[in-house]
């Protein structure tokens, strides 16, 4: 298994008392899987993708990924787990604004050992012809591109996106969850997708529904669709 | 880590006003640094040497006697003597030259520029004179009816500090007014006027004492001044020593608070980043790589700023040390930047930025990834103070300046120090101009007499009129403070002792300057024990009064007790006051001191020390606009999101200035508040210093009017800083808000 969660919760302060996201979650994931998180809104889907990909710690409960237990790793470990293992793509694409489109790639290739070719990756993404230019000159479809790019450009064991759809429109989405289906395929890399929108899950092996930090329900669905029949 | 450095530039490029302001800020800094602390280390080396290469005199004396065998006597008493001859001259153009004769053992003209004298037709001018009134060599001169051939400038040890007169007065050096020349002796000899003779010592075991003592009993002495009580000299090394405590002090502190809110801002700016540092470390960064990669660009900005101010103080250091000659006569032998305190100059700005910027990154990145990539730069969340002052009335725009301002506490102390920093700078100038202000009228403020004649003998017989007085020196039983008792008759109207309330003291009293009483801790009751500088004699005596006399330290009482302590008749007197002048010979005035030429150079001084002034100020308000830019434009850059929705929902520029921007006018205020305190402070123990081992007092003050004035400029580079800060709030656009993540 590249993911085994074990009784895991995580606490925060909310005001005078604690508010639990996330509680007692136990389940495991194998490598090569996509796995669409669904829930509500604040029903702990982001801390629990937080949580796997070592950029949140959990309060209670252990994490293995990659044979890692990264909820005991201490912060050198967890970085070290994060270059190594782990791509994010995230909503808001959270690019650096004063790099090029290569640059924001590079960014990543710079810090792994065994990075793919930025070129081969920026062709697959379809960016080639964007290089040069910067996050400001490019619109939300492209910004999540750079952002798919700069994710795969290390060739991760595991990807995790965060509503990786949830600033674009339909056919940007579709194109973009086409791409991840592509990555998933050709790299054989882990990818577990958090939306709140069911169809999404419809073209992923596996469904994990949470509902107030509580796991709710844990199906395989087995890509009924592909990802240009997707839905909203 | 190569990629992310190709932002650097970008951001340079992006924040330019913040970034070239940061490097122009420690720029100035360093160069004060550096400039003055140069400064006075090559002074103080060439003063050194000076003293050395010159042969300084021990003491200035008049003997009662001849000396019967003036070789014998040295060689006995291990003392080099000579006696030097000086004539004043009058030059067109309100001139005064000293001219003296070329001595061989004692006070030896030193060369600067040209050659040394080889005829009785050449001179050497003075090099305050010849830089002041730009004289070139080889310049004809026509001096007591004969002409001399400028042939070289000189400095003349004891008068390393220029100036005509040592009374109260005469502290004010004026190159253009009064100036020294050598000539040979033999050419003296030819001047139509009698010259003046004083007797100059040597000790070469350095014991100034043993030698007066030995002079007192071989010859008998009328006239005794130490080197280190002679104002000429004394004024020199006490401006240096002021200069030094300015040199070490004010430019460090400058240094110090321009590195403060230099850290401070890019700590700021740090904060600012956190997305991105959060986004960077998701994507497995580590903490140290991403610290130093924050670290880069304050480095840079504190490492250019000190490398370009260290230049900039290589480059003006030779006009620099040309300037501080025209205003000390010595001359320069060393023109270099030390190394140490280029070094330091060099460091400091890096060693206070770097580890601040460090502190607040590695504060920053010590937050998990997600936390940092949720929250923004200014906390959202109302703290303490915001839930406890319940915003609950007024204007919806005025309560959101004052949740702006809370949450950005720290924002305005930033905003706070810069305005401290440039209010103590702009007040520095106003406290100089007032106390001299002060100084210069109250030197004037109670004297009658134009005219002082110090004669070279007691008399008991006046045909010449004025006032007859008693002068004499007396000195501090530690020897550290020599200066002048004077005894008054009864009938004395010519000067006037007052006391605080204004009221005049009688003249039977004993009374001391509140220069004297500052520097002795002296009370009306004190005792006071002293020497009598010529003969050594102790005596014990108690104060009656204090005059409100800050431009002399000297001690006032009846002239018949002076004269008792004198050991003269007490019916005799050694020097006149007069409102006009006296046809007195010449061959009984050891001195003649004009009230009025003081009161001249005076006012010839007052101008350019007010150019000075204005330098100081504009300096001042260069830093104050750097400082409060950089704020206020980090002020918007923080809100940036806020401003962007904020016109989303219809908010018109004007009103968004006055929410974002309007709370920066109380940390102003408050800024230029607190530095009248730290100025009054740290000036009043400048003056202190600098004035210790001088004959006057330097009062501080900073009258009302200044500190308008000073406020009024403050203000007005406050809008100026604000105008810049508008207009970027206006280039925000209105998509930011909708482009961001929010919490």
């Amino acid at each position: 298994m590249l993911i085994q969660l074990n009784g895991v919760g995580r606490r925060y302060q909310m005001g005078q008392g604690d508010f639990w996201a996330l509680k007692d979650v136990t389940l495991s994931i194998p490598e090569g899987q996509m796995v669409t998180i669904l829930g509500p809104s604040g029903s702990g889907k982001s801390t629990l993708l937080n949580i796997v990909g070592g950029i949140d710690r959990a309060d209670a409960g252990t994490v293995r990924v990659a044979g890692i237990d990264i909820s005991h790793a201490s912060e050198r470990d967890l970085t070290q787990f994060r270059r190594a293992t782990v791509g994010f793509v995230f909503q808001f694409f959270n690019l650096i604004p004063n790099l090029t489109v290569h640059e924001n790639v590079e960014v990543t290739a710079d810090i792994v050992k065994k990075s793919l070719p930025i070129a081969e990756v920026l062709d697959a993404v379809g960016l080639t012809a964007l290089a040069n230019r910067f996050p400001s000159e490019l619109s939300g479809g492209e910004q999540q591109r750079v952002s798919l790019a700069r994710a795969v450009v290390k060739n991760p064991a595991l990807l995790l996106a965060d509503e990786l759809t949830g600033s674009l429109d339909f056919a940007t989405s579709r194109d973009i969850l086409r791409l991840l289906v592509q990555i998933n395929e050709t790299y054989h890399t882990t990818v577990v997708l958090v939306t709140h929108n069911a169809a999404i899950a419809d073209m992923t092996d596996r469904v994990i529904r949470l509902r107030s930090g509580e796991l709710e329900e844990d199906r395989l669905v087995g890509r009924l669709i592909k990802a240009e029949e997707v839905t909203w | 880590m190569n990629t992310l450095l190709k932002r650097l530039p970008r951001t340079a490029r992006s924040n330019q006003w913040l970034v070239y302001g940061s490097i122009t800020m420690v720029l100035l800094a360093c160069m004060l640094y550096v400039s003055l602390n140069a400064l006075l280390v090559d002074i103080g080396q060439s003063r050194s040497r000076f003293e050395r290469d010159s042969r300084i005199e021990s003491a200035t004396f008049l003997p009662q006697r001849p000396f019967t065998d003036l070789a014998a006597f040295e060689s006995d008493r291990g003392l080099t003597i000579e006696r030097r001859r000086e004539v004043d001259a009058a030059v067109p153009g309100g001139l005064t030259l000293r001219v003296f004769e070329q001595t061989e053992h004692i006070d030896l003209p030193v060369v600067t520029a040209g050659r040394e004298v080889q005829a009785d037709d050449e001179m050497l001018l003075g090099q305050t004179v010849a830089t002041a009134l730009k004289v070139p060599l080889g310049t004809t001169m026509a001096l007591l009816g004969r002409s001399f051939t400028v042939v070289g400038f000189a400095s003349v040890p004891d008068y390393m500090y220029p100036i005509r007169t040592t009374d109260d007065a005469g502290i004010i050096l004026d190159p253009r007014a009064f100036g020294i020349a050598v000539v040979t002796p033999a050419a003296l000899d030819t001047l139509v006027q009698v010259p003046l003779t004083t007797w100059h010592v040597r000790a070469i075991d350095g014991n100034t004492d043993k030698a007066r003592q030995a002079l007192a009993e071989t010859v008998g002495l009328t006239y005794w001044q130490d080197i280190g009580s002679n104002p000429r000299y004394t004024l020199a090394t006490a401006k240096l020593e002021g200069a030094a405590s300015v040199s070490t002090s004010m430019p460090l502190v400058i240094l110090l608070l321009t590195s403060l809110l230099l850290a401070a801002a890019q700590g700021r700016i740090v904060r600012m980043q956190r997305n991105q540092l959060g986004t960077l470390k998701a994507l497995g960064y580590s903490t140290r790589e991403l610290v130093l990669q924050e670290l880069f660009l304050p480095a840079v900005i504190a490492s250019s700023g000190s490398v370009l101010g260290v230049l900039a103080s290589v480059l003006t250091m030779r006009p620099l040390l040309n300037f501080m000659v025209s205003y000390f006569s010595i001359p320069l032998y060393v023109a270099t930047v030390p190394w140490k305190t280029a070094l330091i100059g060099l460091v400091a700005p890096i060693f206070f930025v770097v580890p601040a910027v460090a502190l607040v990154a590695v504060r920053l990145l010590g937050q998990p990834p997600a936390k940092l990539m949720q929250t923004t730069a200014i906390s959202t969340r109302p703290g303490l103070l915001e839930r406890s002052l319940h915003l609950t009335r007024g204007s919806f725009q005025n309560r959101f300046a004052m949740r702006a301002a809370i949450r950005g506490l720290t924002r305005l102390g930033l905003l706070m120090l810069g305005a401290m920093l440039a209010g103590y700078l702009l007040l520095f100038g106003g406290a100089m101009r007032d106390s001299m202000d002060t100084l210069v009228r109250g030197a004037f403020k109670d004297v009658r007499f134009n005219y002082t004649y110090l004669l070279t003998a007691p008399q008991l017989e006046n045909p010449w009129g004025g006032e007859a007085i008693t002068m004499a020196p007396f000195t501090t039983i530690d020897g550290k403070l020599t200066f002048q008792a004077t005894g008054l008759p009864a009938t004395s109207t010519l000067l006037v002792s007052r006391a605080s309330s204004g009221a005049a003291i009688p003249v039977d009293r004993i009374i001391v300057t509140r220069a004297l009483a500052l520097k002795l801790g002296l009370q009306p009751g004190s005792t006071l024990a002293l020497h009598q500088s010529a003969t050594g004699q102790e005596v014990t005596l108690t104060v009656d009064a204090i005059s409100e006399s800050y431009t002399t330290a000297g001690l006032i009482m009846p002239q018949d007790r002076l004269n008792g302590l004198l050991g003269t008749p007490s019916a005799s007197f050694n020097a006149i006051l007069s409102a006009t002048s006296l046809a007195i010979p010449a061959r009984d005035v050891l001195m003649a001191l004009s009230t009025a030429e003081s009161r001249a150079a005076f006012d010839s001084v007052i101008a350019p020390l007010y150019a000075t002034l204005g330098g100081v100020a504009v300096f001042a308000v260069f830093i104050a606009l750097m400082a409060l830019s950089i704020v206020t434009t980090l002020a918007v850059e923080e809100e940036r999101i806020t401003i962007s929705l904020l016109k989303v929902l219809g908010y018109q520029p004007e009103e968004l200035n006055r929410m974002v921007l309007s709370s920066g006018i109380v940390a102003v205020t408050a800024g230029f508040m607190l530095s009248i305190p730290l100025l009054l402070t740290s000036v009043a123990r400048l003056f202190t210093k600098t004035t210790s081992s001088i004959s006057f007092s330097l009062p501080i003050r900073l009258s009302p009017l200044s500190i308008v004035v000073c406020a009024v400029i403050m203000l007005a580079t406050y809008l100026v800083s604000l105008r810049a800060a508008r207009s970027k709030v206006q280039s925000v656009g209105m998509a930011v808000s909708l482009k961001t993540a929010r919490e």
